[in-house]
């Protein structure tokens, strides 16, 4: 008795057509990287401005702008004397524009932090560590490269590769219809809409999608660069190649295991390092081992227009430099600058800025448009993969959404003196997201709670505002707001964003209630 | 032996009669990784024919190597015969790192 397989009834193949192979290589790369690249889009447009957010997210730091800071021993006496005699590093961060403060953490060797405190360099005035620990923009600059997962960076630089394959694919796919396409989109609806918004903001942002797929391929995949060049260009040789490439470091600290009490003053050092980089301000000190004979202090130097140096003192031996950076950066350090620069857009001002921000936005889109294509192309045929992608997107992509909200309810009702608080913020927003992502991966997905989770978040960020207001007396119009521009800026915002989907809710009738409530029972409690 | 063979090329084959990318959970991730590979290989050349400065090397090589990478994955991927094309890639990544070390070794002589 003959079994025959079921693929031997299929009928014989057909070579497809050209098109049918790219559509089908560029949807399958596309659901592939479809929750990945939401995140990181929608992660990577906030952190455009994650300097900017800082003051917003952080109450303590609305302070005036900072004078520059020549001398530092007045203004750290109180935080190096409280910090811990076990410290193994204290980091010292000197006000910047957006951070008008000075920040003291000290860490243990393991890279535990065990103390925080940070003083105004107007008056001196030292403030709590918890006031200023709260990183939420930072954060999501984190997630942008996918930092928090295993070998994130690696998988951001794979999935940059494949980001570029797809823009390929789809220059391919339109290439008789780039400028076409833009005409009559008023006409379309359902499932013509969603292509024609992904196909016409795919096409809109090539040149940013070329711009962000090889500089992010480039930066995250430069560890697999890195060792293929020292190998070939130096010989293997990592001493010879470290200075050409700007990873020159001062020479390793040996602990010698003799304690002293206290921290010399480190003014003159400070002076010193201005001197050897005149033109240049201070923007950091890190002193390692700093209880130890053989503590080295480190002074960071920036301009305005991104030079940077630093300069090392064996603080308790000498007071000449051990390690005087390299005065004019390698052409390599500078290459990976200039790929930074592309990335981030810190380049050309807020101009720039925003118009990537609107790139970010329509990636956004674009990434929504193309997985309601690909699940509503679908569901005929493969009812299941449909469900678990739609899943997958609304519960981990679309969840980013109110678990940001979440993490800034967090920022404002977290107590301020809580210990570590930016910590608790990020363990806040990782559980709501990962909640958030099994609730609708459990209880499945509709129109309608996708349209809850975008309500909800708006709703949590807009009442943000709201909160500094009752709680601070900062509302958003108030002067206080308007100390850093940035603080005034995104709480008008947010507030804006609101009461515009509140109104556009009310106008369509979506906030009413409605007429025949049976009618409408069966599709509230539709989940898919 | 003869039915490993058939059952290993049954594995990568795609289903008769219906073209589409088959296993794509295998075949993304692998035909990723072996574009990039062919990127980072095409890097080592510029490195090895261009010695002059590292620097270089990263602003043509480097910038323009995920270009590379990006373009050869959609190819593999719209291929007709995706694994070959795949393979192909790869023993083209192995032959230019080689070409790459040769010259090198060549210009340390």
């Amino acid at each position: 008795m003959s079994h025959e397989s079921p693929r031997a009834a299929d009928p014989p193949a057909k070579a497809p057509s050209f098109a049918v192979r790219w559509f089908e290589a560029h949807s399958v790369a596309g659901v592939t990287l479809l929750v990945p690249f939401f995140v990181m889009a929608l992660t990577g447009t906030i952190s455009l401005f994650h300097e900017e957010l800082r003051a917003w997210h952080t109450p303590a730091l609305r302070l005036a702008e900072p004078p520059p800071v020549h001398a530092v021993d007045a203004l750290l006496t109180g935080p190096l004397a409280d910090t811990p005699r076990d410290a193994a590093r204290i980091h010292v961060r000197l006000p910047t524009r957006w951070a008008p403060l000075i920040t003291v953490r000290s860490t243990d060797r393991d890279r535990e932090d065990l103390s925080m405190a940070a003083v105004d360099p107007a008056d001196g005035s030292t403030l709590p560590g918890s006031a200023v620990s709260s990183e939420l923009a930072h954060h999501l600059f984190h997630w942008h490269f996918l930092h928090p997962l295993p070998q994130g960076l690696l998988l951001a630089g794979f999935l940059s590769v494949l980001w570029l394959a797809l823009t390929v694919s789809g220059l391919v796919m339109h290439r008789r219809k780039l400028l076409s396409q833009f005409r009559g989109w008023g006409k379309r609806r359902a499932r013509a809409l969603h292509a024609w918004i992904h196909a016409a903001a795919g096409t809109a942002t090539v040149p940013f999608s070329l711009i962000f797929g090889m500089t992010g391929a480039f930066l995250g995949l430069s560890s697999l660069l890195l060792p293929v060049i020292v190998l070939l260009v130096f010989a293997g040789d990592i001493e010879t190649a470290q200075p050409a490439l700007g990873f020159d470091q001062p020479p390793p600290l040996e602990v010698v295991g003799e304690r002293v009490d206290r921290i010399p003053p480190l003014d003159p050092f400070v002076a010193d390092a201005l001197a050897q980089r005149p033109g240049l301000e201070l923007t950091r000190l890190d002193l390692q081992e700093p209880f130890d004979r053989a503590a080295r202090l480190t002074v960071g130097l920036a301009s305005g227009d991104g030079e940077n140096a630093r300069v090392a003192y064996d603080i308790h031996e000498s007071e000449e430099p051990v390690f005087v950076s390299a005065p004019e950066e390698p052409l390599a350090t500078q290459v990976f600058s200039f790929g930074f620069m592309l990335h981030f857009a810190t380049f050309g001002g807020y101009a720039v800025k925003v118009l990537y921000a609107l790139a970010g936005i329509l990636f956004c889109w674009l990434t929504y448009a193309g997985a309601q294509m690909y699940i509503s192309r679908k569901r005929k045929h493969a009812p299941r993969t449909a469900k678990v992608v739609e899943r997958l997107f609304d519960g981990l992509g679309l969840g980013l959404l109110p678990a940001i909200g979440i993490f800034a309810w967090a920022n404002r009702w977290l107590p301020e003196h809580l210990a570590h608080r930016g910590e608790v913020e990020i363990h806040v927003f990782h559980i709501a997201w990962a909640l958030i992502g099994v609730l609708v991966l459990t209880f499945g997905t509709s129109r309608r709670r996708r349209a809850a989770l975008v309500y909800g978040s708006v709703a949590l960020l807009a009442t943000v505002p709201l909160i500094d207001g009752w709680r601070y007396g900062v509302w958003p119009w108030s002067s206080a707001s308007w100390v850093v521009p940035s603080v005034g800026i995104t709480s008008l915002l947010l507030l804006a964003t609101g009461l515009v989907c509140l109104v556009s809710a009310i106008a369509r009738g979506q906030l009413s209630l409605p007429s025949s409530s049976k009618e409408k029972l069966p599709e509230l409690s539709e989940g898919r | 032996m003869g039915s490993l063979i058939r059952n290993i090329t049954r594995f990568f084959a795609a289903t008769p009669g219906r073209w589409r990318i088959h296993r794509p959970w295998l075949f993304v991730p692998v035909a990723v990784l072996v574009s990039t590979l062919l990127g980072v290989a095409c890097v080592a050349l510029a490195a090895a024919v261009i010695p002059a400065d590292v620097g270089v090397v990263l602003a043509i090589g480097g910038l323009l190597f995920p270009l590379l990478g990006g373009a050869v994955l959609a190819g593999c991927m719209a291929s007709h015969r995706r694994w070959r094309a795949v393979g192909q890639v790869f023993v083209a990544s192995l032959g230019i790192g080689l070409i790459s070390g040769l010259i090198n070794w060549w210009s340390s002589l």
